[in-house]
């Protein structure tokens, strides 16, 4: 299945995700700020990347554009986990290069069903 | 696929904790005069934190209450408003209740729904104060709203921006949702591939291509917008209806919207959000009240570093190595091989003691996790008291014990409490005296050997000797006509059933005293002492070891018997002169030592160790001190002084009176660690010694 | 006019890998007119990928020549029908097969 980079700076949600996307067979690797996943993505190609927006550090939106500028990453899907419904949010971060959002609160099964999108 | 997410909740609820204790102090630390942008950025992610976990985890009265803070600190933070000291204010309040409500929830109950409401009021009251709040919804489908529903099915017009793949978007995928939504059947793709240019003009990363999607189903158009909801502001998509699309379009609407769109900014999906929400919440603490019968039972834990465990992986591996060492050895030893087998004990030494090292390591905590509650409390406090006062903390890095860290927060709130009301003169007062207007009083931590240092000092007016002095005659714990020291009438304050305080007030008069606070520390095998000057103030200093797993230790003989004292606690070793022994009241033994009597205490009598032979040739006197009180104990020998792992007598025995707990030696025996405060309080009452009988 | 060339698809026909494989094609086109694709080993492809594959067609289509499959895999096959692309790449007979 894929290798998915899931960051969040808030450690439930961290968990809840990676524990429903290994559920699901995938391989999960967990950070807690944009630094931190960029660094992981330095070092390993990613499937799928899962990003918060609001993260101290380094927040999903910078962490969006930094990831489109490695080579490695210029395609890969990149969804952004946001509470913010209002378009504002959003349109950041498409124009940041994120493939999509996921808007917050989600349940395991939304999660799920939201991946396919861009996996497969 | 159903995944129980309460296994989530208790990293939610610590999470959230700290989230509100970081808007807490950041919140105190503002001027709304000038606002650190960084501050509100900090507090405003806090709380969107806590609010996407509840609505994740399904706590909706705290995300529901989150969002109205949450969306009033989004306009401070985008600067649509400024800051207001009352908006402080109302975080503050916010937070109080946040936490109550989280720590109910954490509990199992349901959290009061009033508080919140009326909080949630004051905001909604701020929010809609403002025009340019309440934003309006410019979504494109709203304009179409009333072309919802394709009765036969939609024709779909796509034509994707020539980008769209770049960002990971691809097609094919949507047109598999598409498919999975309407059935294989139901859906027809059809290409156009017109635009795509040969191959000596093609840029393969663009797309050049274009579809017309029909779905021959009854569905409406949210649905299927839905499935290109990450690509529409790029792309031109056009709906078509397959026929009269606007018959009986109201019925389909209402029912698949709310279903299907997670968005709830829509205003017409905001009454089913909120009943959806007081259901879910009904529902959760329903459930929670049955799944937890024991309501304090949740386990605390602590956070550790990665890097930590990492170290800690690897020292034990050195560990098994070392062992696996010396185990080959063994088998084979001939004393040709003793140099290596030293080698490899010390190895085992070293590598044992780095572990234990490293391990209590992990319980260690920065003394800010006890500090962080007095900003708020000083704020608070000072305003109900009318004092202005500027609290100064130090040292919020040092470390200490997660267990001292829990048990020392309640005496400190206590003494500094203490500070404010009793400490601190009025601002007229300190005026008067020529002092600054504002009060100050000062936090500080350090290590000091073995022990963490804590002190509470304040600027105001010190002890008043006289009053102390008077108070303590008039309740007859002082003597009449003795003389005391000023170091010895400050230390009055801490006698059971003293407070100086002329009118109970509500600060600090709560029948807690400082015998209290005392004995909160010396429980904690710690001591504390008061410095003070008439005119400039006072300095409580706490004293206490870092740990209460590890005890540094006396170890004493008496009979065949190894005990072992708190090092902390022993003042003096003297020989033991008979000659300086006196007799009092018939039953108990006390000696002069310098300009004091001390009561003594012989350990084989209190322990029942009795043995006819001959008194040991050249017992000791060790001199130890507890609740301020000097007595001296009777051992056969001193032996040496060691750490010692403190086991609890409790858990795998019972309690015994005089002994605070059990630790096992080197040579695999087990010693009592004796209990100083509970010895000495066998002989306070002197006529019933548990001694006498061996006196007469 | 020489004998056909035969491209190799690779197990990725997909938007990472199109510009080598581009280059690729792009030589071969200098070479033949007819150009086969072995695409039995693709694991993965997407739009990107099938749409070189439709321009490739349209420029030997120009030159009176054209592409013929050697081997089709089955994720092949299935992501061209999501896009309505089996006709346009010569796929309907493997379709059927790997139905």
């Amino acid at each position: 299945m894929a290798s998915i980079l899931a960051v969040d700076d808030s450690a439930s949600m961290r968990q809840m995700v990676s524990f429903t996307l290994r559920g699901a067979g995938h391989e999960v690797q967990e950070a807690s700020d944009g630094v931190e996943a960029l660094r992981l993505a330095n070092d390993k190609k990613y499937d799928l990347v899962l990003s918060d927006v609001n993260m101290p550090n380094m927040n999903g939106i910078e962490l969006v554009k930094e990831l489109r500028a490695l080579a490695d990453y210029k395609f890969v899907p990149v969804l952004m986990l946001t509470t913010e419904s209002a378009g504002d949010m959003k349109m950041q971060g498409k124009q940041a290069g994120a493939t999509g959002w996921i808007v917050k609160p989600f349940n395991p099964d939304q999660l799920l069903s939201t991946i396919k999108r861009v996996l497969g | 696929m159903s995944i129980d997410l309460s296994q989530f909740h208790q990293v939610f609820f610590e999470e959230s904790f700290e989230g509100l204790d970081v808007m807490e102090s950041q919140l105190l630390d503002l001027t709304p005069e000038s606002v650190d942008a960084e501050a509100v950025n900090t507090i405003f992610r806090a709380a969107h934190s806590i609010k996407g976990g509840a609505g994740t985890f399904g706590f909706m009265q705290i995300s529901d209450f989150t969002h109205v803070v949450e969306t009033l600190l989004d306009e401070i933070r985008s600067a649509k408003r400024p800051m207001l000291r009352m908006y402080v204010d109302l975080f503050l309040q916010s937070v109080d209740c946040l936490r109550a409500m989280l720590s109910s929830l954490q509990a199992g109950d349901t959290p009061d729904g009033e508080r919140p409401a009326l909080l949630k009021t004051e905001f909604e009251k701020i929010l809609a104060g403002d025009d340019s709040a309440a934003p309006v919804s410019t979504d494109s489908t709203v304009a179409e709203a009333e072309d919802v529903s394709g009765g036969a099915g939609w024709r779909i017009h796509f034509h994707p921006g020539q980008d769209i793949l770049q960002t990971g978007n691809e097609p094919f995928r949507m047109f598999r949702e598409l498919q999975e939504l309407v059935g294989e059947d139901s859906l027809t793709v059809i290409p156009d591939t017109s635009a795509v240019p040969e191959i000596s003009s093609l840029n393969p990363e663009l797309c050049y291509l274009n579809w017309v999607l029909e779905v021959r189903k009854d569905i409406d158009k949210e649905t299927l917008a839905s499935v290109f909801e990450w690509v529409e502001d790029d792309c031109d998509i056009r709906y078509e209806a397959l026929s009269s699309a606007t018959e009986d379009a109201d019925a389909a609407t209402e029912t698949d919207v709310a279903a299907e769109t997670p968005d709830t900014d829509q205003p017409a999906a905001i009454p089913e959000a909120v009943a959806a929400a007081v259901n879910a919440a009904a529902a959760v603490s329903a459930s929670q009240a049955k799944k937890s019968p024991a309501k304090n039972s949740e386990p605390s834990s602590i956070r550790v570093s990665i890097d930590k465990v990492d170290s800690l992986i690897n020292m034990v591996g050195e560990l098994v190595i070392t062992q696996s060492m010396l185990g080959q050895l063994g088998q084979e030893f001939d004393m040709s091989r003793l140099a290596r087998l030293q080698e490899g004990l010390s190895q085992l030494e070293h590598n044992t003691r780095e572990l234990q090292e490293s391990v209590m390591k992990i319980r260690m905590m920065p003394i800010s996790f006890a500090f962080s509650r007095f900003p708020r409390l000083v704020r608070d406090l000072g305003s109900q008291l009318g004092k202005d006062v500027n609290l100064v903390m130090l040292g919020e890095n040092t470390e200490l014990d997660k267990t001292v860290m829990e048990k020392i927060g309640d005496p400190l709130v206590h003494l500094v409490r203490n500070s404010m009301d009793h400490g601190l003169e009025t601002t007229e007062k300190r005026i008067a005296a020529g002092k600054a207007a504002q009060g100050k009083i000062t936090l500080n931590a350090f290590h000091q050997g073995g022990n963490i240092v804590i002190e509470v000092k304040d600027d105001g007016a010190g002890l008043n000797e006289e009053k102390i002095l008077s108070k303590a005659r008039e309740r007859k714990l002082v003597p009449e006509n003795t003389e005391l020291s000023a170091e010895e009438i400050h230390q009055l304050i801490f006698l059971p059933g003293f407070s100086t305080s002329d009118s109970v007030s509500d600060i600090s008069g709560r029948g807690v005293g400082m015998d209290v606070v005392r004995r909160n520390i010396n429980e904690l095998n710690g001591t504390i002492e008061v410095q003070s000057r008439r005119g400039e103030g006072s300095t409580f200093v706490i004293r206490l070891p870092l740990t209460l797993a590890i005890l540094d230790g006396q170890l004493v003989r008496v009979k065949n018997e190894t005990y072992i004292f708190p090092l902390v606690s022993i003042v003096e070793s003297i020989q033991l002169q008979k000659r300086s022994l006196n007799h009092i009241t018939g039953s108990q033994f006390v000696m002069k030592l310098r300009d004091e009597y001390i009561p003594i205490v012989r350990l084989d009598n209190l322990f029942g160790l009795r043995r006819k032979e001959e008194e040991a040739e050249n017992p000791m006197l060790v001199v130890v001190e507890g609740d301020n009180e000097k007595i001296g104990i009777v051992v056969d020998d001193l032996l040496g002084q060691q750490q010692v792992v403190i086991k609890s007598l409790e858990q795998n025995y019972q309690r015994v009176h005089g002994i605070s707990g059990a630790t096992i030696l080197g040579d695999g025996t087990v010693a009592l660690i004796i209990d100083i405060s509970g010895i000495g309080k066998t002989v306070e009452p002197s006529k019933t010694t548990p001694g006498s009988e061996q006196a007469a | 006019m020489t004998d056909a060339v035969t491209i190799q698809c690779g197990e990725r026909l997909s938007i990472e890998m199109v510009e080598e494989l581009f280059s690729r094609v792009e030589e071969s086109l200098h070479n033949s007119g007819d150009i086969c694709l072995a695409g039995n080993d693709i694991q993965f492809c997407d739009t990107a990928g099938l749409q070189l594959i439709l321009s490739l067609q349209k420029t030997l289509t120009k030159t009176g020549g054209s592409i013929c499959w050697q081997g089709v895999s089955p994720v092949l096959t299935e992501t061209a029908a999501y896009l309505g692309l089996t006709g346009a790449l010569n796929l309907s007979e493997y379709s059927q097969l790997t139905d």
